[in-house]
């Protein structure tokens, strides 16, 4: 299993400077993190390799995997944490979990383990809204996880947690890419998510030093 | 459970939330289709009773009853006197009814009373007459015997009731004395007029009774006239085609105004939603499904809006003095069970389809785009 960006450019409808541009990477299963400054293209770069968005030019070869975006890859094969708003609303905690094991196919006792780890048992039937942010993102990254899919992409997901949500989900992030043998990518500017990286992808040095910002005095 | 099924659930869930938390979206929906409903019934119902009514008028007036004359010379006299029954046939399977007789240029004399029509029937016992001289009146009592002269010679009858109701609209109120062909033959001989009174099935009879006639009269040369309401009906089948127009047109009408106005406020909403919209289908959910939701949701929406227009339609005939607001043609149950209202609410059905238009365009941007 292995994802490959081959010349990977990306420009958003209506803008005229890629967002991409020309991108050659290679990613293996474990975790690698995406590090950058805001706006350098991390999570358009996980919205393309979850299929969300098409190249605007070159390709991401997905060896292993069903095509990209199709339902197939996005049902069983890749699980997308994103930033923000993860969790179905006037839904419970059970809910969430229980809706995402059907539609992957996976016994619900997965989905049970996984809030167990995450420590979320005693928030079961708590409707989501209820929910803290920490608790809200613990929730999300077990429904990504119960599916055990061989990708799961994580859009900054400790952004404004405490260490405790963090340290918990840094660990659940571990576990899972340990017992896996998934795909495990992170979009963050978050320097804690750093130690458990085993390939880290710095945007500062993949693009050119005229499209990074200019650094403060 | 199938995932689906989980899915369905909770968008049914999430639209239930969503028509508790902005309860004018739905009430502008349910009150736009309900109007046009009401409008839509009030406009077929109106079409349906002016096509009914014209078509009972002309049925009150023997509108389906033709009369064909034949003037027959003396030269063809023994030729039309001796054919058989296949002309007679041929009529007869283009009418629910038919009389057929013949009428020489004579008439008859009844003592004390006057004047009455020479009739021969070809065949008296087939419609139950007895094949003697009988007189057919309206007037006279049944059964008492009457003297009839013709030219010179006297003749004893027996006064009957016309039978049919076919007679009975030929005669009119004039009195007919009636005998068989056989017997009337040598006050035939010198040239008679033959009468086919029909009775059409349709106004398609009569258009292919007038072809036939025009055929004979063209090809055979024969002396022979229709008289029918035809012209009348072609004009009632043109107010019917209007009628169809009109059934047609509000049916269209329904359908676009519900699908313009539910479609705008379906937009509306699905701009709302369309982040948990593509949350869901980052999940593996595809397109259809979520269409799918929105098509069923909508159409039970302008269905349902229809139906209370429909309801309250009926409820103001129910309770309505209508002869007072001379709206008697506003049946309740007339507008409930007609084939044009199960029509109005296929038009909300495809108001409700068409409001789906845009959600299925928002469908189809890209998940990424969405997911930002």
């Amino acid at each position: 299993m292995m994802l490959a960006c081959r010349s990977l450019t990306y420009r958003y409808p209506g803008s005229d400077t890629p967002v991409l541009d020309g991108l050659d990477l290679e990613i293996h299963p474990g975790i690698t993190l995406l590090r950058g400054y805001s706006g350098c293209g991390k999570s358009t770069l996980l919205r393309l390799l979850g299929g969300l968005l098409r190249p605007s030019a070159g390709s991401i070869e997905a060896a292993g995997f069903p095509p990209p975006g199709s339902q197939r890859f996005l049902r069983s094969s890749c699980a997308i944490v994103f930033q923000e708003l993860n969790l179905l609303p006037i839904a419970s905690v059970w809910r969430n979990i229980a809706l995402s094991c059907r539609i992957a196919g996976v016994p619900l006792d997965d989905g049970r383990d996984w809030l167990d780890r995450l420590g979320l048992v005693a928030f079961l039937h708590q409707r989501v809204e209820k929910l803290s942010g920490g608790q809200k993102q613990r929730v999300a990254i077990a429904r990504a996880m119960c599916k055990s899919p061989p990708l799961l992409l994580l859009d900054e997901p400790t952004s404004g947690l405490d260490d405790d949500n963090t340290r918990i989900i840094l660990n659940a992030t571990t576990r899972f890419a340990d017992n896996t043998g998934a795909i495990c990518v992170i979009a963050s500017h978050d320097h804690r998510v750093d130690p458990i990286a085993h390939e880290l992808v710095d945007f500062h040095r993949i693009l050119p030093a005229a499209e990074q910002p200019a650094p403060l005095d | 459970m199938n995932w689906w099924i989980s899915i369905a659930f909770y968008l049914l869930q999430n639209s239930l939330r969503r028509w508790i938390e902005q309860p004018l979206a739905l009430c502008a929906k349910l009150t736009i289709a309900a109007l046009i409903g009401l409008l839509g019934a009030v406009m077929i119902g109106g079409a349906a009773y002016l096509g009914e009514e014209l078509e009972r008028q002309l049925a009150s007036r023997d509108a389906l009853t033709i009369h064909i004359t034949e003037n027959i010379t003396q030269r063809h006299v023994n030729a039309r006197l001796a054919e058989d029954d296949a002309e007679p046939a041929a009529w007869q399977a283009l009418a629910s009814e038919i009389l057929l007789y013949d009428r020489p240029p004579r008439i008859a004399r009844i003592d004390q009373s006057g004047e009455a029509s020479l009739v021969a029937l070809r065949d008296p016992e087939k419609l139950g007459y007895p094949d003697s001289i009988i007189l057919l009146s309206h007037r006279k009592p049944p059964g008492a015997p009457v003297v009839v002269s013709v030219e010179d010679e006297r003749f004893e009858a027996k006064v009957m009731r016309p039978r049919g109701e076919i007679e009975k609209a030929a005669m009119g109120n004039q009195e007919w004395v009636v005998t068989s062909t056989r017997r009337l033959a040598p006050l035939l001989q010198g040239g008679f007029s033959r009468h086919i009174l029909l009775q059409a099935r349709s106004v398609e009879d009569i258009e292919r009774i007038h072809e036939i006639t025009d055929a004979l009269r063209l090809v055979e040369e024969r002396n022979i006239n229709v008289r029918s309401s035809l012209p009348l009906l072609l004009e009632l089948r043109r107010i019917q085609s209007i009628q169809r127009y009109v059934l047609v047109a509000v049916t269209i009408g329904t359908a676009l105004v519900l699908g313009l106005v539910c479609g705008a406020l379906a937009w509306m909403e699905f701009r709302e939603e369309r982040y948990l919209l593509a949350l869901i289908r980052s999940f593996g959910v595809g397109r259809l499904m979520l269409l799918w939701h929105a098509v069923a949701e909508n159409c039970l929406v302008a269905v349902s809006g229809v139906v209370m227009g429909l309801a309250m339609l009926a409820v103001f005939a129910a309770t309505a003095d209508l002869s007072a607001l001379q709206m008697d043609w506003l049946d309740g149950a007339t507008i409930f069970l007609s084939r044009e209202t199960a029509i109005l609410v296929f038009g909300a059905l495809c108001g409700g389809l068409l409001s789906c238009i845009p959600v299925w365009i928002g469908l189809r941007k890209p998940l990424g785009l969405v997911l930002k």
